[in-house]
């Protein structure tokens, strides 16, 4: 190339960097004001130079970083080279660990791990319709407000305790689920991620403005903490260690049903519906089914939300809860049981991690997601599958 | 044992099959060929309640089959290879013939059939563990082939089970599916290989724009002069 060239390349570049950094900066204004909002216009900047710079790294290398960060989601195919007892004795292990460590945590890190746990459990929960059977699901959070309001209006009123409340508040949410599919399941991929969305949006105004029910935006208040044999749940840890038996529990059920003949055929679906139909697995009936599952976790998760704040308010339940625990299964891996609570733990983590840079919160994680998405669109812990199936395209 | 009488299927307003006929008998090897378009996949489809009929009679040993859901269709036996194998490519070669068997619930009978058709297709046994989409094109039909024989089909419907397969791997092929018939297992098969599957079977059908044009034995057809100028080239 000849000197002219290059220079020429330089500038359209230049004047490129210098365009996306004044229009971060534009953008960030209304929010930051101007002189905070030149730390993003400079962050922008060096994101752009990083750029530039790589460029100049030979394709030859930049491909070997790029394969290595792809390659380095094999923890599946590694896992399944381990042997058999490795396998089944690791979950244990880590459970038992975190057992163990849940003791010299302190209680403010106990309960961002709790809050966690809540993550975990949604993020298995919408795995089950989205990860494995392949449906776009957007207001998966409305099932959770469906086992929080289960537990704390049957709770405040007819003081209905928690152990009842908890298979209660997700049969109700699987109920609701129930419905919602009936009529939408036969909807083709974005219109179900349209109107499950809409279920999510409509789940949240109901509970904001049925008043003589809900306590509109007020929220309700007065929910009594668990309590067993006359224990009462009241420290963080007590409610760390509900949380990691609840999580255990829907890991292991997840883990079952991934192996089962029910989850095979939830895969077969996604891979190839009419294929699946011409084994003469009823199509329709096992997405209704996947779709209840899911909805079951995800008002399990909400009776314990609840059970937690011990108060509950529609805002807890707004479109970004959703999103967010859409952004886990995706990010750890769709379909991957160890991944799926990996990407929960991370994204449930992150926001504490980040407090230090406060309002640039949101940016910053917005920039690792887009990071990742970039590098590892397969997830942080694909399944087998899923990693066989990026290594393939690319 | 099957028997198709005046099946007509559309594809929103065109009529893909406009009044199909036709007959396969307990034990035999019919075959239906044709060229693109002129129905025969659809004609299967219908078998396998995959698309609906407008009109007519599809009956499984006297009894009406038609209108009644894919799972239920499956469950008396009626599997289909679907054309272009359509194996589930991400899921390893052990999955997808567990796949085959989703409807059965016998887990011993399960584990002999898979035995049985591994005896059938060798080359699987090594892959079992394999995500199937790294098989070969020939190892994907018999991956098909050996799916659909997990489900334990009374009669197994075949659509262009040849199809872009290399000469050695159509000669396999066949071979299986003759094998396949020494077990009693009834077959209706789509080619557009017509020379082969004039040889194998003992039916046959063809079918031009939706329509049965002639029902005859193999060899006569073979000799037909329409037949030999349509598919057969300058063999």
């Amino acid at each position: 190339m000849r000197t002219a060239d290059v220079s020429h390349v330089l500038r359209t570049r230049l004047a490129r960097a210098a365009g996306w950094t004044a229009a971060f900066y534009l953008m960030v204004l209304p929010l930051m004001g101007p002189r905070r909002g030149l730390w993003v216009a400079l962050a922008v900047l060096v994101v752009q130079a990083l750029a530039l710079a790589a460029d100049r790294v030979p394709p030859a290398s930049r491909e070997r970083f790029a394969a290595a960060l792809r390659g380095g989601g094999r923890c599946s195919v590694w896992m399944e080279h381990c042997p058999a007892w490795v396998r089944t004795a690791a979950p244990s292990a880590l459970l038992l660990a975190l057992a163990i460590a849940g003791l010299g945590m302190s209680p403010y890190t106990l309960d961002v791990a709790t809050n966690a746990g809540i993550y975990v459990l949604l993020a298995l929960g919408l795995n089950i319709v989205v990860g494995m059977a392949g449906l776009l699901v957007l207001g998966y959070i409305a099932f959770s407000a469906v086992g929080a309001y289960t537990y704390a209006i049957l709770n405040t009123q007819f003081h209905l305790s928690f152990w009842l409340a908890l298979p209660l508040g997700g049969a109700l949410a699987a109920c609701f689920g129930l419905l919602l599919g009936l009529p939408t399941l036969r909807l083709r991929g974005d219109y179900l991620a349209i109107v499950t969305l809409g279920f999510g949006e409509i789940t949240r105004i109901t509970l904001n403005n049925w008043n003589s029910l809900t306590n509109g935006p007020n929220g309700i208040l007065g929910i009594k903490p668990p309590s067993l044999f006359g224990f009462t749940f009241s420290q963080p840890k007590h409610y760390f260690y509900l949380l990691l038996g609840m999580v255990a529990l829907a890991a292991f059920f997840s883990r079952r049903l991934e192996r089962s003949r029910l989850g095979r055929a939830f895969v077969a679906m996604r891979e190839d519906e009419t294929a699946a139909e011409s084994m003469g697995v009823p199509t329709l009936r096992l997405k209704l089914l996947a779709f209840t599952l899911a909805a079951f976790w995800g008002g399990v998760a909400g009776v314990l939300f609840a059970s937690k704040q011990l108060f509950v308010s529609p805002e807890s339940f707004n479109f970004l809860e959703s999103v967010m625990v859409l952004c886990m299964v995706v990010l750890g891996g769709m379909g991957s049981v160890p991944g799926v609570i990996l990407g929960a733990v991370l994204l449930a983590f992150l926001p504490e991690v980040l407090r230090g840079v406060a309002e640039y919160r949101l940016i910053v994680f917005g920039a690792a997601m887009v990071l990742l998405m970039q590098y590892r669109p397969q997830g942080i812990w694909p399944s087998t599958r899923r990693y066989e199936e990026f290594r393939q395209e690319a | 044992m099957l028997e198709l009488s005046g099946v007509r299927a559309n594809y929103g307003a065109i009529e893909a099959l406009k009044g199909v006929d036709l007959e396969v008998k307990k034990g035999a090897i019919v075959t239906l060929i044709g060229s693109n378009g002129a129905g025969k996949s659809t004609a299967l489809m219908a078998v396998s309640g995959l698309r609906p009929l407008s009109s007519g009679r599809i009956t499984l040993e006297g009894e009406p089959i038609d209108g009644l859901p894919p799972e239920a269709i499956v469950a008396r036996g009626v599997v289909q290879v679907p054309e272009g194998r359509r194996i589930f490519t991400r899921m390893s070669v052990r999955e997808n013939l567990l796949m085959g068997a989703f409807l059965r619930r016998d887990r011993d009978g399960i584990a002999r059939d898979l035995a049985r058709v591994l005896d059938l297709f060798p080359l699987l046994r090594d892959r079992l563990k394999q995500n199937a989409g790294t098989l070969s094109g020939g190892e994907q039909q018999m991956l098909a082939i050996a799916r659909a024989l997990m489900g334990r089909p009374r009669l197994l419907l075949l659509d262009e089970p040849s199809l872009g397969l290399a000469p050695s791997m159509v000669k396999a092929i066949f071979d299986i599916i003759a094998e396949i018939r020494t077990e009693g297992v009834t077959l209706l098969l789509v080619e557009q290989n017509v020379n082969r599957a004039l040889r194998i079977a003992d039916d046959g059908y063809v079918l031009a724009t939706g329509a049965v044009v002639l029902h005859d034995t193999p060899s006569r057809l073979l000799q037909n002069e329409d037949v030999k100028r349509a598919y057969l080239g300058d063999e």
